[in-house]
């Protein structure tokens, strides 16, 4: 189900919007109000929690996500170990292909 | 639900519902920047039988959330059945939590947030991207 509303926009948002591909601007449009409310819902679960206040900081969030980051070489080595001790299943690999 | 990039073991859960910078820090961006996290449905109950019970309604508004992915343990004998693996790294680690998380870790690629980062070492060595909370 969808509907249609008429907004007024600043003129420098109006023109990214212009600017997008032919029946793409309500799914963008729509993409970035889904993460607005996902981000404010997350705020709201982390007050109650008792969490402080957190601030957009692409710079810290690129951090965590690099550091996340599984290097592929270990991936291998820990899959590799995992399948020999019998704590992945021996075909694991093209499982997961 | 994408991929997850982070999984939270159960002592990560406590730490959330404790009001901790590291862990709440972390879901902030993960959802500012629409990434999953992953939390192990095993992990789940441990968080719940540690929680007092006016805490435990936390845990359900985390779960809530459209980028956080409880994973429950595939069961069946002629489907995929995640039993048998995720009962041996649980016994490598020494608990049934750990094993789950360790599970879910490894089939998600993903970075692991625990208390008890010895216990996932057990299971997934010293180079897996660990944060100890």
């Amino acid at each position: 189900m969808t509907v249609k509303i008429t907004v007024s926009l600043p003129d420098d948002i109006g023109a990214t919007l212009r600017a997008l591909p032919s029946g793409q601007v309500s799914s963008y449009v729509a993409d970035a109000v889904r993460r607005k409310m996902q981000r404010e819902s997350m705020e709201d679960i982390l007050a109650a929690a008792g969490h402080r206040k957190y601030e957009h900081d692409p710079a810290r969030a690129a951090e965590l996500i690099a550091a996340a980051t599984v290097p592929p070489e270990v991936y291998a080595r820990v899959t590799a170990q995992l399948i020999a001790d019998r704590l992945l299943p021996a075909d694991w690999e093209s499982r997961a292909a | 639900m994408p991929r997850s990039l982070f999984v939270l073991d159960t002592g990560a859960l406590m730490a959330y519902a404790h009001g901790s910078d590291v862990i709440g820090e972390l879901l902030f961006h993960a959802s500012d920047h629409a990434l999953a996290v992953a939390v192990p449905s095993v992990c789940l109950a441990e968080a719940y039988s540690l929680l007092d019970y006016d805490e435990m309604p936390h845990l359900r508004l985390l779960r809530a959330h459209d980028r956080v992915n409880v994973v429950p343990l595939l069961v069946g004998l002629d489907s995929p059945d995640e039993m048998p693996f995720v009962g041996g790294m649980a016994r490598r680690a020494g608990r049934l939590g750990a094993g789950h998380a360790c599970w879910v870790a490894q089939t998600n690629h993903a970075n692991m947030y625990t208390s008890q980062a010895h216990e996932i070492q057990a299971v997934l060595g010293k180079d897996w991207p660990i944060v100890e909370v």
